[in-house]
Order: structure tokens, then C-alpha cells, then sequence
């Protein structure tokens, strides 16, 4: 039986569009004009107890929007949702006391308060008996590494120490299941990969199913066998990690500084006899994207070092970008 | 500190008139009482006057929507304001000053009456606000609404009867200010012809606080949270 169900989901936001000049905000205030964004847009999916899922995507393709349905903040537009029986939105208290949520962007805790007061407010809000707490609080101490953090107000704590007292937070009332929404965002790697271990092994010890976000690939690589990605609000991969990275390792990106400014049809004769695409953000910077299996980066190298003076270049392993890319040029979509 | 509270309020006697057949100590204690409803309402609920900006525009009703309690519940009490206990203070003083110049007398249960309608107008002021503050789930608005409203609370304050027909309904039945103050010290002043007012006092602040509610609860469901 799927622990998470969810069915043709779809979000549409309303966004309000300013009008410009005084008679621009005068129309505002008479006839407001919205916008309708559609965020999420018919997603499936179901989730069995225990895995681990990578939810990914460009930034914004939707993935908050759907934790943020999953978890019971926003109401969708349309579409079916089940988490462990319940409908998140309508039966929000039982719901919220079987769930862990973290948001990278946001605390969770409460901004004023010493992180161990913190904690005990939520011992008694979510009714954890005295030595359950403890003993969670001793573990979370040891491998989350927050002894020392504890008698800290939540706003004077750095990025990587709030995100590990977030993450002990989510996990006291021992869920079923957790949710994590870019729980690495901005940090660095040692406290991102003490985060990935401590997810492995909670998931490990108690089962607990994983859904997280996130648009570093190798959060992924580190934690999940299965993958749903999403592009536009749209799903447009659901399966194992392993044929998606099939898919991906040819992907490869070269980013190259140049001395002297150059142009896109100054760069197409250079490299006419490659199969590359190309970007660039201004003429000093390009970006080359290609296939490890049809050229290889040292030709592609070698062609431009002769031809063109370069400051400095940098290979790059694929970005959530490229394999959303290299899905849609094999133009199918995969389902379980 | 104290002298300059004492001058305070005797300077505020010196300036209230008396009006259409009202005693200025009548008025006082009117004024006294909405004073210490209205102060008892921002020390302990005015967090709820924060909802657009802190809790709608920067996204923290996210927070509150993944704990397992009440949303109302949670905004209005995740702050008490004690800075504003002294408009208690001031309230207090003005009503046991107009009380001693009246020379009125009130006993334990007299006491314990005027509590429980201190307590049903300050329901009553969460209400109105609390209706207010939920038109922001739906139209982002930066606190004009509410402004609006806290300025005609000053309607509060005096006796609905100086007031046209129009204006003495809307404040019964409406926005139902009227009975944040002058129906229910009705009671103390001993206007007989008002009791029926002093006693749907309680009433009229159930009533209002269940459509509250009700209006924060649809609000709550229109909660869009933040893009990121
Ligand atoms: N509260 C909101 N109001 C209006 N638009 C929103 C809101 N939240 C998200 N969006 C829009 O919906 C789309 C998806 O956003 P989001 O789910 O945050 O993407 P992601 O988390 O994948 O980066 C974006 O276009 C974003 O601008
Ligand atoms: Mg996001």
C-alpha cells in the first residue's frame, strides 16, 4: 500500500500585475488585473513506505509548491492527495503529527528563542512522552552534532547549524514521514554531507520515507534510488536514478572565459565540425554543451585553445538543466 | 511617573464634554472602560494585527499551518504585548475616578459583573479585528483596512445615542463597537433602559468571534505562502 498518493495535481496561483503610472494604479484600485500561473500542472505519483524519493527540477519547475500541497499549507486547485490515509488540507492536525517538514529557505522554529526551549515547545505540543524526547535529543545531539548549539537563540545560528537543529526539529515526534524542500541549499560540503548521513540513517533505522527536493544532483546521487522529475509544473521523469544518469553522463558542460569578446557565428565556424551547442550570458563567457559520447572535451578543447585566446575554462558535470534537456531531445516520458 | 498619569487623566476630565444629556462622568467612564478593553485586546491579541506582513507577506503561516494547533490560536498568542497594558492602566483609572465623583458604591457582585463584560467587550474588539485581518489571506493589503477600522474605533467611545439613527445601527448591529463600551457600562452607570444591551453583551461577543472564525478559517484555506 503507497504511503503518499497523489493524484492529477494541479496549483494555479493568482498573481496581481501592477499597472504602471498614476493612472496605471488607479486602474489597480478599480479593476484589478490577475494573473494565472499554473505551477503544478496534473502531476501523479505514489510513494511506498520507506523509500527515499528525489524530487527535482529547475528552480522554479514546482517543487515547493507541491511539498507545500503534500504537507498541507496550500490547498490545490485540483487533484487528489493522500498521506497515510489523510487528505493534508482537511484533516490538518492529524496530519502535521505524522509528518517532518523542513524547509532550507525557512525556519521552522521560532525566531526568538534558545533552540533547546524550542525543542521542549514542541515536545508538548506534539505530546512526546518525557523519555522518548530524551533520548531522541541525545541522538540528534551526537550524530547531528548540536550539543553546543542548543542554548542559542534560532536567529543568531549560521545557515548549516539551523538546518541540523531544523532537521533534529522535524524528527522528534519520530514521523513516518519527512519532507525536505532544498535541505542543502547553501551549504557547504561538510555539513551537507553530515545532513545526507544522518537522512540515511534515520531512513535506515526507522523506516522512515523520505521525499526531498532539490536541484543538486549529487544530494541525489548520495541518497536516492528513485527520482521524479518535474519541468514546468509538469512530471517528466519517474524511475530509478541509475537509467537517469544513463541518460545524463553523456551530458557534459564546458564553461570557457575568453580574452577578447567573441560572437555566436565566430564561435560555430570555430567549432563547425563538433557537435556542441552553445550558451552564453555576455561575449567574454560561453558555455558548451555536449555529448561525452560523440566528441570528447579534449578535441573540443584543443580546437578552441588553437583557435581562440582563453582566460580560463572549467568542465562541469551535468546540471539538473542539461538532463531535463537531454529527456525532452529523446522526447519521451517515462513511467513506473 | 504617577503624578504625571493622575494629570494625564484629570487634564482628559477637564476636556470631555457633556453631552446631549449625558454626565461628562458618565462619559468618562465610558471612555474609561473602552480604554481598558480595548488595552486588554493589544496586550494580549494585537500579534493578530500582523498578519499580513509577518505572517502573509513574509511566509511564516507556513510555520503555523504545520503545527498540529489552531492557526488563530497560534498567531494571537505568539506574542503579548505588555507595553500596551498601561492603556489598562489609564482605562482603570479613568472608571474608578468617574465611579468616586459619582459617588456610586459597587459590591463584590457588581465587581465580578463588570469583569465579565470587560471581558466580553474585549471578545468583541478581537472579532471585528479578527474578520479585518482575514481580508488580507485574500487581498494582499498592507495594513490600510485595520488602520481604517482602529480609527473608527474612536466611535467606541462615546454614547451611541449623540449619534444618527444610521450610524447607531451600524454600531449595534454592524461593526458592533457600541458594544465595546456603552451598553455594557450601562451596568454600572444603573441605566435601566439599556439592560437589555448590557446583558447581549456576551452574547454579541459569541456570536461575533464564531463568525470570526469562520472567516479566518476560509482565509486560511486561501493562504497562498510565498514563492521562493
Ligand atoms: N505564492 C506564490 N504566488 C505566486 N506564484 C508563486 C507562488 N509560489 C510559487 N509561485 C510560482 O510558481 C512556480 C513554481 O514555484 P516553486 O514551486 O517555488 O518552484 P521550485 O520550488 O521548483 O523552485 C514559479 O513560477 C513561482 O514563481
Ligand atoms: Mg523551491
Amino acid at each position: 500500500m503507497p504511503i503518499i498518493e497523489v493524484n492529477e495535481l494541479v496549483k494555479n496561483f493568482r498573481t496581481f500585475r501592477r499597472r504602471s503610472g498614476l493612472w496605471g494604479s488607479f486602474k489597480d484600485l478599480v479593476n484589478r488585473k490577475y494573473e494565472i500561473v499554473r505551477a503544478v500542472d496534473h502531476i501523479s505519483f505514489s510513494i511506498e513506505p520507506g523509500e527515499v524519493v528525489g524530487y527535482i527540477g529547475a528552480n522554479g519547475a514546482g517543487k515547493s509548491t507541491t511539498i507545500k500541497m503534500l504537507t498541507g499549507i496550500l490547498v490545490p486547485t485540483s487533484g487528489g492527495i493522500r498521506v497515510q490515509g489523510l487528505v493534508p488540507y482537511k484533516q490538518r492536525y492529524q496530519h502535521v503529527k505524522q509528518i517532518g517538514v523542513v524547509f532550507g529557505q525557512r525556519t521552522q522554529l521560532w525566531w526568538d528563542i534558545a533552540v533547546i526551549e524550542a525543542l521542549r515547545l514542541l515536545q508538548k505540543i506534539y505530546e512526546i512522552p518525557k523519555a522518548d524526547f530524551e533520548a531522541r535529543l541525545k541522538k540528534f545531539e551526537e550524530v547531528l552534532g548540536i550539543a553546543d548549539l542548543l542554548n542559542i537563540p534560532v536567529r543568531k545560528l549560521s545557515l548549516g547549524q539551523r538546518m541540523r537543529c531544523d532537521l533534529a526539529a522535524s524528527l522528534l515526534h519520530n514521523p513516518p514521514v519527512l519532507f525536505l524542500d532544498e535541505p542543502t541549499i547553501g551549504l557547504d560540503i561538510a555539513v551537507k554531507s553530515s545532513i545526507r548521513d544522518f537522512i540515511k540513517e534515520i531512513n535506515r533505522e526507522y523506516n522512515t520515507t523520505v521525499i526531498l527536493t532539490t536541484h543538486d544532483l549529487s544530494d541525489i546521487e548520495h541518497l536516492c534510488r528513485r527520482v521524479i522529475m518535474i519541468d514546468h509544473g509538469r512530471l517528466i521523469y519517474d524511475g530509478d536514478l541509475k537509467s537517469l544518469k544513463d541518460r545524463a553522463v553523456g551530458r557534459r558542460r564546458l564553461l570557457v572565459d575568453f580574452i577578447l569578446p567573441i560572437e555566436r557565428p565566430g564561435l560555430e565556424k570555430v567549432l563547425a565540425e563538433y557537435p556542441v551547442e552553445m550558451e552564453s550570458s555576455n561575449p567574454f563567457h560561453w558555455e558548451f554543451i555536449f555529448d561525452r559520447k560523440k566528441v570528447a572535451a579534449p578535441e573540443i578543447i584543443g580546437q578552441l585553445l588553437s583557435k581562440l585566446e582563453v582566460r580560463d575554462l572549467e568542465l562541469e558535470n551535468p546540471k539538473i538543466e542539461d538532463v531535463v534537456r537531454e529527456i525532452y531531445t529523446q522526447g519521451r516520458q517515462v513511467k513506473p | 511617573m504617577q503624578l504625571i498619569g493622575v494629570l494625564f487623566i484629570v487634564s482628559l476630565f477637564v476636556k470631555v464634554p457633556s453631552l446631549k444629556g449625558w454626565h461628562k462622568e458618565e462619559i468618562f467612564f465610558i471612555f474609561g472602560f473602552s480604554q481598558v478593553s480595548l488595552g486588554l485586546f493589544f496586550t494580549f491579541f494585537s500579534n493578530l494585527l500582523e498578519l499580513s506582513e509577518r505572517y502573509i507577506i513574509e511566509g511564516n503561516f507556513d510555520r503555523i499551518l504545520l503545527r498540529p494547533l489552531n492557526s488563530f490560536f497560534q498567531v494571537v498568542t505568539e506574542r503579548i504585548y505588555w507595553e500596551e497594558s498601561s492603556t489598562i492602566l489609564v482605562g482603570l483609572s479613568m472608571m474608578s475616578y468617574a465611579l468616586s465623583r459619582m459617588h456610586l458604591h459597587l459590591n463584590a457582585g457588581d465587581y465580578l459583573v463588570t469583569f465579565g463584560l470587560v471581558l466580553a467587550a474585549c471578545t468583541i474588539y478581537l472579532a471585528i479585528f479578527t474578520i479585518l485581518v482575514s481580508l488580507t489571506f485574500w487581498f494582499n493589503d498592507r495594513g490600510s483596512v485595520v488602520s481604517v477600522m482602529l480609527m473608527l474605533e474612536g466611535f467606541s467611545r462615546y454614547p451611541v445615542t449623540i449619534f444618527n439613527r444610521v450610524v447607531r445601527v451600524i454600531l449595534t448591529f454592524i461593526i458592533p463597537y457600541a458594544f465595546t463600551a456603552f451598553f455594557p457600562s450601562m451596568y454600572v452607570l444603573g441605566k435601566n433602559k439599556y439592560s437589555i444591551y448590557v446583558w447581549m453583551t456576551p452574547a454579541v461577543a459569541l456570536i461575533f468571534l464564531s463568525l470570526a472564525l469562520l472567516v479566518w478559517r476560509q482565509g486560511a484555506r486561501a493562504y497562498e505562502s510565498t514563492g521562493s
